[in-house]
C-alpha cells in the first residue's frame, strides 16, 4: 500500500510537470520525457513508482499537446503535428475551444481502451519473449534498415546505417578506454538533442547561418478565447459523438495491435482515411483530431507496455525513444547487451496493470480537467513567459548534467560529438532520429559481424 | 570594412529560427551558458559533499545529487525566463463568422448547407450548440 500511496503521488507531480511541458509549443517528447524519466530511474525510484511517473508523464503531455496545437496551430510536441492542419481549420472557424475538448475527451477515451488491451496482448506475446531476446541484435539491424527504408529520406537514412554504427562504436571504444565502461545516456541524449544543436552551431558559421536568420518577429496569431468549461470533469463520452466514439475505441485497440508502428505514422494513416470520406468541414476536422489524439495516446500506452512485459528490450518507436530509460539506465537497468535486468524483471503482470493504471488515471485526473478548464489562459501565459531561450538552456543545462553524471567531462563530449554528427544528419540529410536510435543499438552486432 | 561591421553588429544582434521558435543569438548563448552552470557544477559540488559526509551510500548520494543538480537547471531556466523575454507577438483573433471561415476555405455555403443536411444528428446538434447558424437555402 506504501508503494501505491507512493506512485499516486510520484505520478499526480509527473502529470502536473509535464502537463505544463506539453503546453509549451514544440517540446519533443524524446527530449523531455526521456531525460527526466532517466534522472528519476537513477533517483533509485522503487520500479513501481517509475512505471507510474512514466504513464502520467505521457498521458499528461498527449492531452495538454493539444492546447497550443488548437489556439495557436502550432503543434505542442512531436507527436500533434499530423493534426495541425485540422487544428487549423476549426481555428479558422472560430472552434478552437471544440478541438480541444475533442482531443482531449478523445484522450480520455483512447487510453481507457489501450490500456486493457494491451495488457491482455502483452500477456500473450510474453511466450515469445526468449525467442525475441536471442534475436534482439538481428532485430535491431533489421528494424533500422526496415525504418530507414520507409522513412521520407529512404536512401541516405539506409546509407548512413553502417557509418553511424561504426561511429557510436568507435566512440563506445574511447569511452571504454577512459572510463572502463560503454556509455548509454550520454549517446542517447545526444542524439535526441542533435536536431537542436545541429540548429545552434549552424549561426557559427555564416554560409549555414542564412537560412536560419529573421529579422523580425513572426506574429503568432491565437485562436478567440470562448470562454472555459465550468465542470470539473466534463464527461468525455458525451463531448464525443456516437461515431467518434467507436471510431476511437476501434482505433486504440487496433493502436495496441500494431505495437511496433511509428506513433506518427499511424495517427495520420487511421486519422485521415477514416475521416477522408466526411464532407462537412466541421465534422470532418472535429473528428479527425478526436481520433487522432486517442491514437497517438493509444500508441504511446501499447509501445511502452507490450515490449516492457513481454520482452523486455526495446522494440518500438516509442521504447526506444521516450520510454527508452525503463528498458537500459545502467547502472541501475540493462537491457541492450545480453543480460536484462529492468522493469521486465523487477515487476510482476499484476503490478505491471496496478501501477499503469495509477500512472494513466493520474495523468487524466490531473491534466484532463486543467486542459478543459484553463487552456486558453495557460496557453497564453506560457507564449508570453516562458522564452524559447530559456527553455533551450534549460535542456542544455539537462543534458550536460546527465552526461557528466554518467562519464564526467568524456561523456559530455561524446554526448556533443554524437549531437553534432547526429543533428547534423538530420538536418542535412533528413535522417529520421529513430533511424539513429535503431543503428545505435545495432552498432555493437554491427561491428562485431564487420569488424570481428 | 563599414559594410562587414555592419552585418557583424546586426547578425550578433539579430534573431534567428531555432528548432521551431525565434530566439536572439546572444540571449540563447547566455540561457545556454547558465543552463550548464546551473545545474552540472551544483551536481558535482552536492557529490563531493555527500559523499564525504560519509552518513549516505555512495550510490544514493549520487542520486540526491543529480536531483539537486536538476533543480539547478531549472533554476537556471527560471533565470533565463525572467531576463529574456519571449519573442513572440501574439495576435488574438476577433470571434469570427462561420460562415465567412467557410468561404474563406474555398468551399461554398451551398455545398456546406448540403453537408450539414446530410450528416447525422449528432453533428447537426453539436453545430447548433456551438452557436453555427448557415441560414436558409437560396433556391
Amino acid at each position: 500500500m506504501e508503494i501505491v500511496g507512493l506512485a499516486l503521488i510520484v505520478a499526480c507531480a509527473a502529470a502536473l510537470l509535464f502537463f505544463f511541458i506539453g503546453v509549451v509549443p514544440g517540446t519533443d517528447e524524446t527530449a523531455t520525457l526521456a531525460p527526466l524519466t532517466l534522472i528519476v530511474v537513477l533517483w533509485g525510484l522503487h520500479p513501481a513508482v517509475i512505471l507510474s511517473w512514466f504513464m502520467a508523464a505521457a498521458v499528461a503531455m498527449q492531452i495538454s499537446h493539444c492546447i497550443p496545437t488548437a489556439i495557436a496551430a502550432i503543434p505542442g510536441s512531436t507527436t500533434a503535428v499530423p493534426f495541425v492542419e485540422h487544428c487549423s481549420i476549426l481555428k479558422r472557424l472560430g472552434l478552437p475551444h471544440v478541438a480541444i475538448k475533442k482531443m482531449a475527451a478523445g484522450s480520455v477515451l483512447g487510453c481507457a481502451v489501450a490500456l486493457p488491451v494491451t495488457l491482455l496482448v502483452a500477456r500473450l506475446l510474453s511466450p515469445l519473449g526468449e525467442i525475441v531476446k536471442e534475436w534482439a541484435p538481428v532485430i535491431f539491424t533489421g528494424g533500422a534498415i526496415l525504418i530507414a527504408y520507409f522513412s521520407p529520406a529512404r536512401w541516405i537514412s539506409v546509407f548512413m546505417i553502417l557509418p553511424f554504427a561504426l561511429l557510436v562504436h568507435g566512440l563506445q571504444s574511447l569511452a571504454a578506454a577512459s572510463t572502463g565502461h560503454r556509455l548509454f545516456i550520454s549517446i542517447f541524449l545526444g542524439i535526441a538533442v542533435g536536431p537542436i544543436v545541429a540548429d545552434e552551431i549552424s549561426l557559427l558559421a555564416r554560409a549555414a547561418a542564412g537560412p536560419l536568420i529573421r529579422r523580425t518577429k513572426e506574429p503568432l496569431i491565437l485562436g478567440p478565447d470562448m470562454g472555459s468549461e465550468t465542470r470539473l470533469f466534463p464527461n468525455p463520452w458525451r463531448i464525443l459523438t456516437r461515431r467518434q466514439r467507436s471510431t476511437i475505441c476501434a482505433t486504440s485497440a487496433l493502436a495496441a495491435l500494431t505495437f511496433t508502428f511509428s506513433p506518427i505514422g499511424l495517427t495520420i494513416l487511421l486519422g485521415e482515411s477514416l475521416t477522408a470520406r466526411i464532407k462537412e468541414i466541421y465534422e470532418k476536422s472535429s473528428s479527425a483530431v478526436a481520433i487522432m489524439n486517442s491514437i497517438a495516446n493509444a500508441t504511446y500506452i501499447a509501445e511502452t507496455l507490450i515490449p516492457l512485459i513481454a520482452f523486455g528490450i526495446p522494440l518500438s518507436p516509442t521504447a526506444f525513444g521516450p520510454a527508452a530509460p525503463l528498458f537500459h539506465a545502467p547502472p541501475r537497468f540493462t537491457g541492450l547487451e545480453g543480460q536484462i535486468d529492468n522493469l521486465h524483471t523487477l515487476l510482476a503482470f499484476h503490478q505491471f496493470a496496478l501501477f499503469s493504471l495509477v500512472g494513466v488515471a493520474a495523468g487524466i485526473a490531473v491534466a484532463y480537467p486543467l486542459t478543459m478548464r484553463h487552456a486558453w489562459a495557460m496557453c497564453v501565459w506560457v507564449l508570453r513567459n516562458v522564452s524559447h531561450e530559456a527553455l533551450l538552456g534549460t535542456f542544455a543545462g539537462l543534458i550536460v548534467l546527465l552526461a557528466s553524471y554518467e562519464a564526467g567531462l568524456t561523456g559530455v563530449a561524446i554526448s556533443l560529438s554524437i549531437a553534432v554528427f547526429g543533428g547534423m544528419l538530420k538536418r542535412f540529410f533528413g535522417v529520421h532520429i529513430g533511424v539513429q536510435y535503431m543503428a545505435f543499438y545495432a552498432s555493437p552486432w554491427i561491428a562485431e559481424k564487420l569488424l570481428g | 570594412m563599414d559594410q562587414e561591421k555592419k552585418t557583424k553588429d546586426s547578425y550578433g544582434a539579430s534573431l534567428a529560427e531555432v528548432y521551431g521558435d525565434i530566439v536572439r543569438i546572444r540571449d540563447l548563448a547566455i540561457a545556454t551558458l547558465l543552463g550548464i552552470l546551473g545545474g552540472p557544477p551544483v551536481f558535482a559540488l552536492a557529490k563531493h559533499l555527500l559523499v564525504s559526509w560519509g552518513a549516505i551510500e555512495p550510490e544514493k548520494a549520487k542520486g540526491y545529487a543529480l536531483f539537486l543538480g536538476m533543480l539547478g537547471c531549472l533554476a537556471a531556466g527560471v533565470a533565463s525566463a525572467r531576463w529574456f523575454k519571449a519573442k513572440r507577438d501574439l495576435v488574438t483573433e476577433g470571434r469570427v463568422h462561420f460562415e465567412e471561415a467557410i468561404l474563406s476555405l474555398g468551399v461554398s455555403l451551398e455545398e456546406e448547407r448540403a453537408a450539414v443536411e446530410a450528416s447525422s444528428e449528432d453533428n447537426q446538434r453539436e453545430l447548433r450548440e456551438v452557436g453555427v447558424s448557415l441560414g436558409p437555402r437560396q433556391d
